[in-house]
């Protein structure tokens, strides 16, 4: 009798979680262009660091999943940061943005990196007067009423990474009615995501970066990198990062906020064992890390 | 003027509550306005914080969420949504709209909110671990419960206590110290079987436990936030405080209506007002524009302010050139200058003036001006001047032209005549008294009519009368009588003098006499009309006749024959002879003429040797061309001058109307042109302007003489044709033909010399010659051929005319022997119409005496059937024409046949002319016809040809 009754359970929940909760990336996102093509050029635009030697897509390589691929980046006058640099593809969808969550969306993140003593090291106040002496003077005047402003100058910057979104992956497609978009090993693989519950963390358009939790829920990683308690105090919140989005990763190793592994199963065999606590065959993890490698997709740069 | 000043106080101060209350609704409108927005926004405000309450509905039922897996996005979207709502409303106007209070509410309800979204965060992390554990201990208890490794004590505690977590997850009942005592014991059991998978089931379990704790605690914290509660006070303030604004709202809009209202009113008493006075100020304002006296207003300078219309028309000034000048612009210099003295002494010392100027209009023109002047006083300074001036210019010319007129009246050689409306003269003038005798003393006060003559009836001054009252004057030629009886010839124009209401108040008759004028009119008419030399018409006068002639011929449709006669040779005598010779020659000439003509005609000199005659229209163109003969005969005969025997000739052309030229100039003109063509065939001759009509008269007079003696020289001669029975061919009769051969003019048949024998009369002689010889000669066929029945003979119709016809006839037959029945007399149809009760006697008394009678040529006249029974016929000769083609020309068929069938029923033989082939006789034999004659059978014979033709047939 009892027995049943969990069963009836297990039926209700198994549907919750077998219901696909990824989405497919949108096609085409509104943007400004002519903010967004103004973004383009002050992102790679080595003058927005203190000594012209960084700009944004130095860290951010578009061409290479979005970021520098090393563990953690280098700023101004080879300063080492202390985590690693998250990529800009997709950023739009996550739900905060930093590790650990302190920007609430792109405008507020795009002022960080630049006065960040070890990233680009400037001031707003004097980037401002250095760009007021530049042609950007007049682009500013045509787009903003109050002409160069560092509200401005991290909107315009937000505006383009708005624009990088990567959609048809080959997941997408098959999530959007193409069956034979993924093969079936890949499709095995998407199978076991849902089933040992990586989908309850990365799910939703960017397959994560919708929610915190813990690095170790079950299993401590050993890591000393406090997360969002550093922002909180709050004891609660140690070891708590955004969990991030999954999307292109096969090109954003080094993985995990310390980059401490460029390997993509080792990776996903840690993730199992600290977050979900259960053990995985090496099959299972080639089947997931192929499943993984379906989610990356096409980067259109506007002109 | 006090009126007026006490009028602009009051407008001030009416101004003035309608600028307040203006302000006074400004501000009502202006605050109206502004609540109206707030309204407006107001939906929008409450909408949000519905949106708000909502959506943390949304959230606690997302923290009770106990074990569903959702799409986090969607919660993610909630929360941003959630937030950019409230910071709108936090940075929205309503703080000013709806008060403070709303807007720290609103901030308490956005830092609630911070503290739930933090809660809603740990939510997600603590709910997607126990998910992902309570879904793995499943996994291990399936494990667990398959594997033979496992005993199944341990299976059974395994299945219980993941029992209890489910449980304790889904808040079923409160597992935690079982389950904790389940681990316990699997850990205990486990140092001893070693099962990794039962370290897991451990750690996981004390995970959810744990988990479960820390979520329920936040379902609690979030709980206690009553941010929903919250959400809703916020929302029932806005409501309450709305609800304020609306009754606001409402007593303002009853204030601005009654505002409005005041106004109106107010603005509807002002307006009555201003509207009497304004009609009152525009009823002096017209008077003062349509005066017809200047009105000028200057100021305290005298500079000119304002100008009616008068003074512009007065002055052929524009307003804008007079407006700010000195009125001394129109000033002549003429007026003297004590009269401005007196004005500006007079005006200064505040008094009205009055005088005269003399002014100059704008071209340079002068004018007289009545003035008075007024300055009009103000706070005792005169403030203004107004100037009310009257032109007398008329009135000063008026008086001069009296006097002008008065010069006139008694200087001018036409008599005048004053009467009043009765007709008693009232004033006559120094001329009227030569014309009439009369003395004015005598005049004033009697009637015109002591003037009058025997010369006019009553008729004549009832019509003058009458022309007076409907055209309001008459001129004519009167015979008036003098004092001294004596009758003078006058022309008199009398015009009637009306007042305004069309009523005559005065007659004025001017007299103008004529007796000096009528006798140079006449010499004058006389001069104009005709030559002075010959005293014949002129050209003048031969126009005015000749349309005269031609309107008369036009209307009766009458021919006119006009002369152009031009003396030959008259210049050589002029200029060997002398001017006073050939004067003469033309005296002489032109009296000729004149005798020659007939009254009726008109004969006028054209100027030197020309002459043109116009005949009377009852000639035709042969007695036309006697006239011209006769006129060169005359001109011809020698004229003696002084001692000088005279031979001259004329030529003369001949035109004629209608045929050649319907009007005066083109008769004259081609009248010309003929003559000169009869000066080129050798002088002294006549041409017509018709060739040919020139030529036919001529020929016809040639005839005509020949004719004279065509007898005596034996010069006619006789032809017969035969008429035969068309049936057998057996000729029974001949028509007798007569022919002439002159020794010089050649054959000429009869057709030309019949009607011109006919026109002279000749015919009656010529008649009875044919009639003897053509009897004689049928005595001598009958000698050859016995059954011959008759000899046909044609008769003219002015034979039977003559008196001694019928004398004349008979006693032929008798010399010859024959009956009467043996002879047929022809008449053409023509003529029948033309016999007249005398004609038709003779006709009759012939019938009786036993002659046949035949009518020749049928069908070409108009003969009435009616009028043919009546007369005595035995045959009818069908006309050549008819026969003509015959039987295949279907009319000519048709009317044969006709012909032949009335003359049948009618009781008349018929012969056929003209019959020239064997188709045609056949036709006409079928169509019964019993005679014929014609080429086919035998062409008109000689004497000696009918008797071989008799003889011939006889044999």
């Amino acid at each position: 009798m009892l027995n049943r009754a969990l069963i009836l359970l297990f039926i209700i929940l198994n549907l919750n979680i077998y219901g696909s909760n990824i989405t497919p990336i949108p096609e085409k996102i509104d943007f400004d262009l002519e903010k967004a093509l103004l973004g383009k050029k002050l992102f790679n635009d080595k003058r927005l660091s203190a000594n012209n030697t960084i700009s944004c897509a130095s860290c951010h390589d578009l061409k290479n999943g979005g970021d520098d691929n090393l563990v953690t980046s280098i700023g101004i006058n080879n300063s080492i940061g202390n985590i690693n640099a998250p990529t800009v593809l997709n950023a739009v969808f996550n739900f905060r943005q930093f590790w650990d969550g302190r920007a609430k969306d792109l405008d507020e993140q795009a002022m960080g990196p630049v006065e960040n003593p070890i990233e680009m090291g400037h001031s707003f106040d004097v980037l401002v007067k250095e760009l007021s002496n530049m042609k950007y003077k007049d682009i500013f005047l045509e787009i903003y009423e109050d002409g160069i402003t560092k509200k401005n100058i991290a909107n315009a910057i937000a505006e383009f990474e708005k624009t990088l979104i990567t959609p048809n992956s080959k997941f997408d497609k098959f999530l959007k009615g193409d069956k034979l978009a993924i093969s079936k090993f890949e499709n095995e693989g998407y199978e076991l995501f849902k089933n040992k519950g990586c989908i309850t963390c990365h799910h939703g358009v960017n397959v994560g970066g919708n929610l915190y939790n813990k690095f170790g829920v079950i299993f401590d990683p050993i890591n000393d990198n406090l997360g969002r308690y550093n922002l909180t105090k709050d004891e609660e919140d140690k070891y708590f990062f955004k969990v991030p989005g999954l999307r292109n990763i096969e090109f954003t190793a080094p993985y995990f906020h310390d980059g401490r592994y460029y390997d993509l199963e080792r990776t996903v065999k840690e993730m199992a064992l600290v977050q979900l606590g259960r053990p995985m065959t090496e099959r299972e993890i080639r089947k997931i890390v192929a499943f993984l490698k379906t989610l990356s997709g096409e980067l259109t740069i506007i002109e | 003027m006090n009126n007026f000043i006490t009028t602009i106080k009051k407008n001030s101060f009416i101004y003035g509550i309608l600028l307040l209350f203006l302000v006074v609704i400004s501000v009502l409108f202006f605050h109206l306005y502004k609540i109206e927005v707030n309204i407006d926004k107001y939906d929008n405000y409450k909408n949000d914080i519905n949106k708000l309450i909502i959506q943390d509905i949304i959230f606690d039922e997302f923290i009770e969420n106990k074990d569903e897996l959702v799409n986090l996005d969607l919660i993610v979207n909630q929360t941003q949504e959630f937030e950019e709502i409230i910071n709108n409303l936090i940075n929205s106007d309503i703080k000013d709209e709806f008060g403070l209070v709303i807007h720290f509410r609103m901030i308490n309800a956005y830092n609630l909110f911070t503290k739930k979204l933090e809660y809603i965060e740990k939510f997600k992390s603590k709910h997607t671990t126990n998910l992902n554990s309570i879904h793995f201990i499943y996994d291990l208890n399936q494990y667990f419960t398959n594997s033979k490794d496992v005993p199944n004590d341990i299976k059974v505690v395994i299945n219980n206590t993941l029992f209890l977590s489910m449980q304790h997850f889904v808040n079923l009942n409160e597992n935690k110290d079982r389950i904790l005592e389940n681990l316990e014991f699997l850990m205990f059991e486990n140092e001893r079987i070693d099962f990794e998978r039962l370290d897991l089931l451990h750690a996981h379990s004390t995970k959810i436990l744990e988990n479960i704790k820390s979520i329920s605690d936040l379902r609690v914290k979030s709980k206690n936030l009553l941010l929903g509660e919250k959400l809703y006070n916020i929302q029932s303030l806005l409501v309450s405080e709305y609800k304020k604004k609306t009754s606001q709202q409402f007593f303002i809009a009853v204030v601005f209506f009654l505002s409005i209202l005041i106004i109106v009113f107010i603005i509807y008493k002002e307006y009555q007002k201003n509207q009497n006075i304004s009609s009152e100020l525009s009823a002096f304002k017209y008077a003062v524009e349509n005066s017809d006296n200047s009105i000028v207003i200057t100021d305290e300078n005298r500079n000119i302010l304002y100008i009616n219309d008068s003074v512009e028309k007065n002055t052929g000034y524009d307003k804008n050139e007079l407006i700010g000048q000195k009125p001394q612009v129109i000033s002549s210099g003429l007026t003297p200058k004590e009269v401005y003295e007196d004005l500006n002494e007079k005006l200064d010392s505040g008094e009205k003036w009055e005088g005269e100027f003399i002014n100059k209009r704008k071209d340079g023109s002068i004018y007289f001006e009545k003035a008075s002047i007024v300055p009009i006083i103000m706070e005792n300074e005169p403030m203004k001047y107004l100037a009310i001036k009257l032109d007398i210019t008329k009135y000063i010319e008026q008086k001069e032209e009296l006097e002008l007129s008065a010069i006139a009246f008694n200087n001018i050689q036409e008599g005048i005549l004053i009467c009043d409306k009765n007709k008693n003269i009232i004033a006559s003038n120094d001329a009227f008294e030569s014309i009439s005798g009369y003395k004015k003393e005598e005049l004033l006060g009697t009637l015109p009519n002591i003037f009058r003559t025997g010369h006019h009836d009553r008729i004549f001054y009832k019509q003058i009368k009458s022309d007076i009252k409907e055209k309001g004057f008459w001129k004519g030629k009167v015979y008036d009588k003098k004092k001294n009886g004596e009758v003078v010839p006058l022309w008199l124009n009398i015009t009637s003098i009306k007042d305004k209401n069309g009523k005559i108040i005065k007659y004025i008759a001017v007299h103008t006499s004529l007796k000096e004028i009528i006798e140079t009119q006449e010499k004058a008419d006389f001069l104009a009309y005709h030559d002075s030399l010959t005293k014949l018409p002129n050209r003048v006068k031969l126009e005015e006749d000749l349309q005269y002639s031609i309107n008369t011929a036009s209307r009766n449709n009458l021919s006119l024959f006009v002369l152009f006669i031009d003396l030959d040779r008259f210049k050589i005598i002029n200029d060997t002879l002398g001017h006073g010779v050939g004067d003469t020659l033309l005296k002489v000439i032109s009296k000729r003429l004149k005798n020659t003509l007939r009254g009726s005609d008109i004969v006028a000199r054209m100027g030197g040797d020309e002459f043109i005659v116009v005949l009377d229209s009852s000639r035709n163109k042969n007695s036309a061309g006697y006239v011209c003969q006769k006129l060169l005969d005359v001109i011809q005969e020698p004229i003696v001058v002084d001692e000088d025997t005279l031979n001259t000739s004329a030529s003369i052309g001949v035109s004629m109307y209608p045929d050649d030229g319907m009007d005066i100039t083109t008769l004259i003109k081609n009248a010309d042109t003929a003559m000169y063509h009869a000066k080129k065939l050798g002088k002294n001759n006549y041409q017509y302007y018709d060739k040919q009509l020139s030529i036919n008269v001529h020929e016809q007079l040639k005839i005509e003489q020949a004719l004279k003696d065509v007898i005596v020289n034996n010069e006619l001669y006789l032809m017969y044709q035969p008429q035969y029975v068309l049936a057998n061919r057996k000729v029974v009769a001949f028509e007798a033909l007569v022919r002439w051969e002159h020794p010089t003019l050649g054959f000429i048949s009869p057709e030309k010399f019949i009607p011109i024998a006919e026109d002279t009369g000749k015919i009656i002689e010529i008649g009875r010659y044919v009639f003897d010889i053509a009897c004689r000669d049928f005595v001598k066929f009958k000698e050859f051929n016995e059954d011959l029945s008759y000899i046909a003979i044609n008769i003219s119709s002015i034979q039977f005319r003559d008196k001694d016809f019928v004398k004349d006839v008979v006693g032929i037959i008798e010399k010859y022997n024959l009956k009467s029945s043996e002879v047929e007399l022809e008449v053409t149809e023509r003529y029948i119409m033309e016999f007249s009760q005398n004609n038709m006697n003779t006709i009759n008394t012939l019938k009786e005496l036993g002659f046949r009678f035949s009518i020749d040529d049928f069908g070409t006249g108009y003969s009435s059937m009616s009028y043919l029974t009546k007369l005595p016929i035995d045959v009818i000769k069908v006309d050549k024409a008819f026969v003509d083609g015959t039987p295949d020309d279907n009319n000519n068929a048709l009317i044969s046949k006709a012909i032949v069938a009335l003359s049948k029923s009618l009781g008349y033989r018929v012969i056929a002319e003209g019959i020239e082939y064997i188709e045609q006789e056949e036709y006409l034999k079928s169509l019964d016809c019993e005679m014929g004659q014609g080429y086919l059978f035998s062409k008109p014979l000689i004497f000696s040809d009918v008797v071989k033709l008799i003889e011939k047939k006889q044999v």
